[in-house]
């Protein structure tokens, strides 16, 4: 669940849009760069942003109950293209959902993308690459990434809650705990479930269209060494 | 799956100018989010609601759904802060021997942030809701941001449609066949669902592009765009209504 349109104060909401500028920015430049290398890229670029999209307006099977929260559908993303042009497909993304969903808001765009654009699909894909590099597999992979960058993006959230509204007593650590039991703990069953469902799509991906991930770098396959 | 955009295109507001409609959404949504009295939003509200639902005759069971999330997650919100965010005792609720105690600071901070967001939820969907999205792009392109944004965000638009629909589909053949009975159909079937959504709406997308990139797409959607100006008396209008919202921020007690 995104922070809500108006709900943080405007020194805040001015921030967090300053925070994500920057990398959103360079991100359109490593987009418009591949864009130009591949202008073919496009489709699977389009696809990728409105599957987030689709991804986040379906209910994940959450195993409890009354939790509002939806899949965030970024790991997926950050896994293919790399962090910075994630954050441009959230940003579009984030945008839609406030337009179609009234979910978020435009004021707090900046600081929902900071959250669900930057903070996720970074710990997403460094979690990622990590776990390639320690060789446990695919899926594995995929589900630590997925599921981590979910969670922290649901952490980020809850910083940026008690940042802006810090408890009298006790001050931001105090109302970091509310936020977080709220967002972050409620949060774990369903990044468990983007996890799997993430993992389950890469699978199934790869049983019919490896060429898919080879192309963008995600599988190294004997074809893809020997044309490189 | 009901979008708030599926009303852009019939309510009573679609004969006026899209830059209008959304000039006066940002700049109310801007003064809202700064005001300083709680009494400003809570009227920016009902502003809003009676311009989206009488004026633009939006349904009011459909407005009132989309209302009741926010409301509801601002009802929490507002009893969180009230109880455990503020120091000066306000009043004490006695529940059994438990004895939760209001605070004063609380309750303010409560109040303006709470008010704030209903106030904006409101602008929000005024936008959402009476302006077409084309006109939106035309006004990116008139913030001069980069072409290759404001392109994929077309692309982006066009694909959540086709996609949702295909995605219902796919969901109505899964229970036809009891794909989500239990919590482990129901992750098999979700994530079927969604695989077989991304590669078939991949290929989908390719050949779509292929057939734009044979009939001269170069990377940018050209659009005809409205560029009638806005009237001037609307535009005073305007004007003077967000200053009448500003000066009575100023003037209310915070």
């Amino acid at each position: 669940m995104h922070i809500m349109e108006g709900f943080l104060p405007p020194m805040w909401a001015g921030f967090w849009f300053l925070m994500s500028m920057p990398v959103v920015a360079y991100g359109l430049v490593q987009l418009s760069k591949l864009v130009k290398e591949k202008p073919e890229i496009k489709s699977l670029l389009a696809v990728a942003g409105a599957f987030a999209f689709v991804l986040s307006a379906l209910k994940l099977p959450s195993p409890v109950t009354g939790s509002c929260s939806h899949p965030t559908g970024t790991g997926l993303g950050a896994i293919c293209f790399g962090p910075a042009i994630t954050s441009v497909l959230a940003t579009i993304v984030l945008l839609y959902q406030a337009l179609f969903l009234a979910h978020g808001g435009l004021t707090t765009l900046g600081a929902n993308i900071f959250s669900m654009g930057i903070a996720g699909p970074v710990v997403a894909y460094v979690v990622f690459k990590a776990c390639q590099k320690a060789n446990i597999g695919l899926m594995p992979a995929v589900f630590l990434a997925a599921a981590l960058g979910d969670w922290a993006t649901y952490v980020t959230t809850s910083v940026q809650l008690a940042v802006a509204f810090p408890a009298a007593v006790g001050g931001t650590v105090a109302s970091f705990k509310i936020f977080a039991t709220i967002f972050a703990v409620t949060q774990v069953p369903l990044a468990i479930a983007e996890g799997i469902v993430t993992a389950l799509i890469v699978k199934y991906i790869t049983q019919v269209r490896v060429d898919v991930l080879e192309q963008l770098k995600v599988i190294v396959s004997s074809k893809a060494v020997s044309g490189s | 799956m009901q979008f708030l955009e599926q009303f852009t295109l019939t309510n009573k507001l679609n004969g006026v100018s899209g830059k209008l409609k959304t000039l006066f959404a940002v700049l109310t949504l801007l003064v809202c989010s700064f005001s300083t009295a709680y009494i400003v939003p809570l009227l920016v509200f009902c502003i809003m609601f009676a311009v989206t639902v009488v004026v633009a005759g939006i349904p009011l069971r459909f407005y009132a759904k989309l209302v009741l999330a926010p409301a509801g997650f601002g009802l929490v919100t507002f009893v969180l802060m009230m109880f455990f965010f503020g120091k000066e005792p306000f009043f004490s609720v006695h529940a059994g021997n438990l004895t939760l105690t209001a605070t004063k600071d609380g309750f303010d901070m409560a109040l303006i942030s709470v008010g704030r967001m209903l106030g904006s939820v409101s602008c929000l969907l005024f936008l959402a809701l009476t302006t077409p999205m084309a006109d939106i792009f035309a006004l990116l392109k008139k913030l001069k941001l980069p072409d290759v944004f404001i392109d994929l965000s077309m692309l982006i638009y066009r694909y959540i449609f086709i996609m949702v629909q295909e995605a219902l589909r796919m969901e109505y053949a899964q229970k036809m066949r009891l794909g989500y009975s239990d919590v482990k159909g129901s992750f098999r079937a979700l994530s079927l669902l969604a695989g077989n959504l991304f590669v078939r709406s991949w290929d989908n997308a390719d050949k779509m592009l292929t057939a734009m990139n044979s009939r001269g797409y170069e990377g940018i959607i050209h659009v005809l765009e409205d560029d009638s100006p806005i009237p001037r008396m609307h535009l005073l209008g305007l004007a003077g209504f967000e200053l009448v919202l500003v000066s009575l921020n100023l003037i209310l007690p915070r």
